[in-house]
């Protein structure tokens, strides 16, 4: 009866001639193209007064300058960023926060937007340990040299501006090049451009100049971390004098950081391994002369298959493992790569002293020597790790903290180890190793604790309540209650997998609860 | 030493730029197009151009069109990003019928139009032609509203059918149509560049129309920037005056100020009595409100009011702005006018620089206020005028008696009628009622008891689509060609330059099909296409204030940048392609005069009380959330520009007492609902007001359904709330 149904007898029905013309482009034969393919960049007239005539000379580079009077929070930079640079999925070089202060009767707030600062002395660089970043000698831009990178991540910890962005689909971190090929061109970077109210510029400035003006502010802008660390040379230029009022970031917390979850794992069990040969040394040397031959293979062979776990764990962490031998290249500078260094020849000279503790058991001489090889090399993996994170200025990375936490997780960890392969060889350690354990284990964790109660807000978010409540739970049970009530093979096992998997939540939470750079 | 590094590869090859070509300058490589077209944005009525980057005819990227007489080479993140909603996984891609166990099921498009014929049919047959209604939307071109208006109405019979635009700017048609005699928002966007002070009311544009912000920012004369608004806006901040006065005190603070230059004679008296009429009986009835009296309603000091009208006196090109804190408001009409009047008293129309002048919200809110064929007939004319209805039926060449002989209810009527069963049936294209329409909780409760609930659009996921009996898939902006009308009343072009996904048509093509099966088809015969519907829009507009005739096609406008209306045959494009309106002072009324229209300011609908002792403000969070998120969260780069969960601002006194901080979660209750939010406590909302932004789903479930009694607009920006600490627990309802 309908129309639909009367021309169903002819072949197409209208429905067919809709959806066929649905499928038909015809923008670019219906419509003229008003520009043909030969026609310089239009937007130059826009942004010409926005780049520098001239290329930097020697004392100077190129730095982002940002009016703040213009940036009114619009944040076509970032998606700007994100188009002209190709970039995946939600991914941009370029940030805007705002930031809030004054007072109830003189109320202030400031959008700021933000990219690399292409430091003078960038930590990313610094810390690289593939040497995929270099600082650009004439234009001072901080480039990313993306097949060199191995996608360890250590620059997304080192930055204090967070800068460079990891890359899941490419397993490799990306970031900001200030477009130099757009500026060798004559052509404004993408931001640049996209600015409706001019509030980006690039500007050339003197590299100690930069270095002043930053130090004597402290920061670039409140809530920003020190200057100091990095140098970075971006300029923030407000003539409204209001800047000071900013209390900081307006924004809610953003939730937990990034897990890095075979990070903690080979933190962890670096840390056993180093742990149980010291304590073995140490018993042998100090305590139990006389047990010390019939568990030493065994302990040493546990104390290599933790390093090689380790290892194997930090190599499945990076974006391209296939590519971790590179790892070792920027020896000169980064602690990673020291790192790496030393927990190699940690974990190849563990497995040659175990290898030789089972086959030659009297060897004394070449055992000693080995030993002690085994022990310098664990202490200087562990102290890489501390500086790993000591040198990236997070408040809850400091220094004395991770020094700490690193090397009561070793003693305690060590500890468990030892007394458990003791146990099962049925000569155990005795209550005094137990009740050091639990000692160890009551000092960690009220550590633990205290550092916790800061961050107790995150802590404690629906996101990682059960982390913390796991950490503390798995601690108490395996290193406080059971070493104290429960003897034998089943108490000691009971022991050595609730601690180490109390430490493990511990170092899970060292990384979802690290505090920003400040 | 240098170690070996690699500096090239496959990895480094993915980020090469390479030069564009077409005036682009350099772009991704792998992206590099092989032609362009310009396309008209398809978010906010500002009407950017976008250059669409094409491969093999299809868009891979987009860039701001440099030389377009609106955005200068600019663009919103929106617009950057216009193309990503176009490939979300739950685009619309099959007709979808809901199955007897309530689910979504694929039917095809014959079995969806007979389905969407025999129930609406068998309702209007039991229950008269009032029991079907349409609510339409801002955003799909000219000629689809047109279409859909006509199908609608003079095709299928129905009397009620109004849009979304409803929420945007309906009380700035009343106001002009009642001030000039016609819809007539008198601007071109040069005026923001030619002003020497600028006021701003109830508009945070830097954050809702940041392309027009730009060209406040190229104004070369150093102007005053006024910004009236309760919170310290990212506009308020870049303004050089501020007036921060109480919610809904605008009315009130308006006439003052018409006092305060009445009485120091800062007025135009050539202009005004020349070309106005009710000045006498305005200035009596401002006489009232004297600045003691504004002072103690607006919280600002008689200081700043002498300050804010010597101000306006003192410019010689002075232009006056609203947006939404005026238009949504339960007076509304009258504070618009009231800026109007503002504009008249000191002749700021007409020339360089000045106007009473809305900014619209939608990028076709100005189509559907000329063409859309729900309040006003086409061509913003009367469905009650016999005149009228004769004129359309026989430029159309149909039979005058199909035209309904009165306007379509709007659409809190229309919803009234939903919620107590005179509307059974309902035809929802573009537009998310479930989200968006005020007292939410309400408007779904009323929708859920719907016969037949028919939902066109572009997804199956919006929560309109959700409740739907049928959802017809529908192609979105640049997959269908039509036209838009931006704020400064420039038509603009989209075009087809990607694939609609699956089964998915153009809304054109929907309501064609539908119209062949109502078998009302041959009264469409002559609307082919959109460009032919746009010709036939031309010969309605014909004679109108919104002629169009001049106009010859879709070519026209786009080798000219767009075309502003009025454009009659004959006309010529100057070369900056600007124009304004009113620069002769002839004014549309029949006596050519323009109207003081002014009314004594009514309280608000819910006052605060002990119980819900903050008033709650809503509004734009950020530039890259669009309305009820449908699109814009389809964007992963657009969802990282806006808060992943719902907030309140709230002052520090206020967050202090209630014991919270940055980052807590909280309740905001009003009578009608409740929401859990993250507080961000800061001083830029005053103490006794919460701030919450309209695109987070629960926001509407607070808000308190109060009209303007002429616009009929939703007064969005006024309800009485309280905000708690959170407890565990989501918040419920009552």
């Amino acid at each position: 009866m309908t129309i639909l149904s009367a021309v169903a007898a002819v072949d197409e029905t209208p429905i067919d001639r809709y959806l066929e013309a649905q499928a038909d482009l015809t923008a670019v034969e219906r419509f003229s193209q008003r520009h043909d393919a030969e026609t310089p960049p239009l937007n130059v007239r826009y942004y010409r007064d926005l780049i520098p005539l001239t290329v930097p000379q020697p004392g100077q580079q190129y730095a982002f300058d940002v009016d703040l009077d213009a940036c009114t929070g619009c944040k076509a930079c970032v998606a700007a960023c994100h188009s002209l640079n190709g970039l995946d999925d939600g991914e941009s070089w370029r940030s805007v926060t705002m930031l809030s202060g004054g007072t109830t009767i003189a109320p202030f707030q400031q959008t700021v937007t933000s990219a690399c600062h292409h430091c003078v002395d960038p930590a990313c660089l610094n810390g690289c340990p593939v040497d995929a970043y270099e600082k650009d000698p004439v234009t001072g831009i901080v480039v990313h040299l993306d097949d060199q990178c191995i996608g360890c991540r250590y620059c997304t910890l080192s930055c204090p501006y967070e800068v460079p962005q990891y890359n899941k689909r490419s397993g490799i971190v990306r970031k900001c090049d200030m477009c130099h090929g757009r500026l060798v061109a004559g052509e404004a970077p993408a931001c640049v451009q996209a600015c409706p109210n001019g509030a980006i510029s690039i500007a050339v400035v003197d590299v100690a100049a930069v270095t002043v003006a930053t130090t004597e502010r402290g920061s670039l802008m409140p809530g920003m971390p020190p200057s100091a660390i990095t140098r970075p040379t971006t300029t923030y230029r407000s003539e409204r004098g209001r800047v000071q009022e900013l209390a900081g970031p307006r924004s809610s917390p953003t939730g937990p950081a990034a897990a890095h979850t075979p990070l903690a794992l080979m933190l962890v069990l670096t840390q056993l391994a180093v742990g149980a040969f010291l304590t073995d040394l140490v018993l042998r040397t100090f305590v139990a002369r006389s047990t010390a031959s019939s568990t030493r293979a065994f302990d040493a062979v546990i104390a290599a298959m933790a390093g090689v776990v380790a290892l194997g764990a930090s190599v499945l962490h990076l974006g391209r493992p296939r590519y971790f031998y590179r790892a070792v290249i920027g020896l000169r500078h980064s602690w990673l790569s020291r790192e790496v260094v030393a927990f190699g020849a940690f974990t190849g000279l563990a497995v040659l002293y175990a290898a030789a503790a089972v086959l030659m058991p009297a060897g004394g001489g070449t055992l000693a020597v080995l030993g002690g090889l085994v022990a310098a090399t664990g202490l200087a993996g562990l102290a890489c790790s501390v500086m790993i994170y000591a040198t990236t200025h997070r408040s809850s990375w400091r220094a004395e903290v991770v020094a700490w936490k690193f090397a009561l997780t070793a003693a305690a960890c060590g500890l468990a180890t030892v007394a458990w392969a003791a146990q099962v060889s049925s000569r155990p350690l005795g209550r005094p190793a137990m009740l050091t354990l639990a000692a160890l284990m009551i000092v960690k964790m009220a550590g633990d604790a205290a550092l916790v109660v800061p961050q107790r807000a995150l802590a404690l978010s629906p996101d990682l309540r059960r982390l913390t409540v796991g950490r503390f739970m798995a601690g108490f049970v395996g290193g406080v209650v059971v070493p104290l009530v429960l003897a034998g093979v089943a108490g000691s096992t009971v022991a050595l997998v609730g601690i180490v998997l109390g430490e493990l939540l511990e170092r899970s939470l060292f990384f979802t609860t690290a505090s920003p750079p400040r | 030493m240098t170690s070996p590094r690699r500096r090239g590869g496959a990895l480094t090859a993915e980020l090469v730029r390479e030069p564009g070509g077409f005036g682009l300058g350099q772009v991704p490589a792998r992206l590099k197009p092989d032609a362009t077209t310009s396309i008209v944005c398809g978010f906010c009525s500002t009407g950017c151009s976008l250059d669409v980057h094409l491969r093999g005819g299809v868009a891979v990227n987009i860039t701001p069109t440099a030389d377009y007489p609106v955005n200068r080479g600019m663009a919103c993140p929106k617009g950057w990003e216009a193309l990503t909603p176009l490939g979300a996984p739950d685009r619309a891609t099959t007709p979808l019928w809901r199955d007897a166990r309530g689910r979504l099921q694929p039917i095809g498009w014959e079995a969806a139009a007979s389905t969407f014929v025999d129930r609406f049919r068998a309702i209007l047959d039991a229950h008269g032609p009032e029991s079907v209604a349409f609510l339409s939307t801002g955003q799909i071109p000219t000629e689809e509203m047109a279409l859909l208006g006509a199908l609608a109405k003079f095709g299928m019979g129905l009397v009620h059918g109004d849009g979304n635009t409803r929420q945007c700017m309906a009380t700035s048609v009343v106001a002009y149509k009642q001030a000039f005699g016609f819809d007539a928002p008198p601007y071109t966007y040069a005026d923001f560049e030619e002003s020497d002070v600028i006021v701003l009311v109830g508009s945070n544009l830097c954050i809702a129309h940041p392309i027009m912000w730009e060209r406040v920012c190229r104004n070369p004369h150093d102007p005053e920037v006024v910004v009236v608004d309760p919170r310290a806006t990212e506009t308020a901040m870049a303004a050089t005056q501020h007036y921060p006065l109480r919610p809904k005190s605008d009315l009130v603070l308006l006439y003052g100020l018409a006092n305060i230059l009445i009485s120091r004679d800062w007025i135009d008296h050539d202009f005004v009595d020349a070309h106005t009429t009710g000045f006498a009986e305005f200035a009596a009835h401002v006489r009232d409100f004297t600045p003691d009296r504004v002072s103690d309603a607006s919280g600002l000091s008689v200081t700043d009011l002498d300050r804010f009208a010597a101000t306006i006196h003192a410019g010689r090109r002075v232009s006056f702005w609203w947006t939404m804190g005026v238009n949504q408001s339960h007076e509304g009409t009258r504070v618009a006018q009231a800026i109007i009047n503002l504009a008249l008293l000191t002749g700021n129309i007409g020339r360089p620089g000045t106007g009473a002048n809305s900014i619209t919200g939608q990028c076709n809110a100005m189509g559907s206020r000329l063409f859309s064929n729900t309040t006003n007939l086409f061509g913003g004319r009367d469905f009650g005028d016999e005149r009228d209805r004769e004129d359309v039926a026989t430029t159309l060449g149909i039979d005058a008696a199909r035209v309904p002989d009165r306007p379509s209810w709007a659409y809190d009527q229309i919803m009234d009628g939903v919620a107590d069963g005179r509307i059974k049936g309902l035809w929802v294209v573009a537009t998310n009622s479930a989200h968006s329409w005020i007292d939410q909780l309400d408007a779904r409760d009323a929708l859920r008891g719907l016969d037949f609930l028919v939902v066109q659009d572009m997804y199956t996921t919006t929560e309109t689509a959700q409740l739907a009996h049928l959802v017809l898939p529908a192609a979105g902006w640049g997959e269908k060609e039509g036209t838009f009308i931006n704020s400064e009343r420039r038509v603009g072009i989209v075009k087809r330059v990607s694939h609609a996904p699956g089964e998915a048509l153009a809304d054109f093509s929907i309501f064609k099909v539908i119209a062949e099966a109502w078998g009302c088809a041959e009264m469409f015969a002559d609307w082919t296409s959109p460009e032919a519907v746009f010709g036939i829009l031309r010969r309605l507009s014909r004679g109108r204030p919104c002629d169009i005739s001049g106009i010859s096609g879709y070519r026209m406008i786009d080798e000219a940048g767009g075309v502003q209306w009025p454009f009659p045959e004959g006309a010529t494009l100057s070369g900056d392609n600007e124009r304004r309106l009113f620069a002769d002072h002839r004014f549309h009324h029949p006596d050519e005069r323009a109207r003081f229209l002014f009314e004594t300011p009514h309280p608000v609908a819910e006052p605060v009380s002990s119980a819900f002792p903050l008033v709650l403000l809503t509004g734009r969070g950020s530039s890259s959330d669009w309305h009820t998120r449908t699109r814009t969260a389809k964007s992963a780069v657009l969802r990282s520009l806006a808060a992943p969960d719902p907030y309140v601002e709230i002052s520090p006194d206020d967050a202090e007492e209630r014991a919270l901080r940055s980052g807590d979660w909280a309740t905001v209750t009003s009578r009608r609902g409740s929401m859990r939010a993250r507080a961000c406590v800061t001083p830029t909302v005053a103490a006794g007001q919460v701030f919450v932004p309209m695109h987070y789903v629960e926001t509407n479930r607070l808000t308190n359904p109060s009209f303007d009694p002429y616009s009929r607009q939703p007064s969005y920006k006024s309800g009485a709330v309280e905000v708690r600490r959170a407890g565990r627990r989501r918040g419920h309802r009552r």
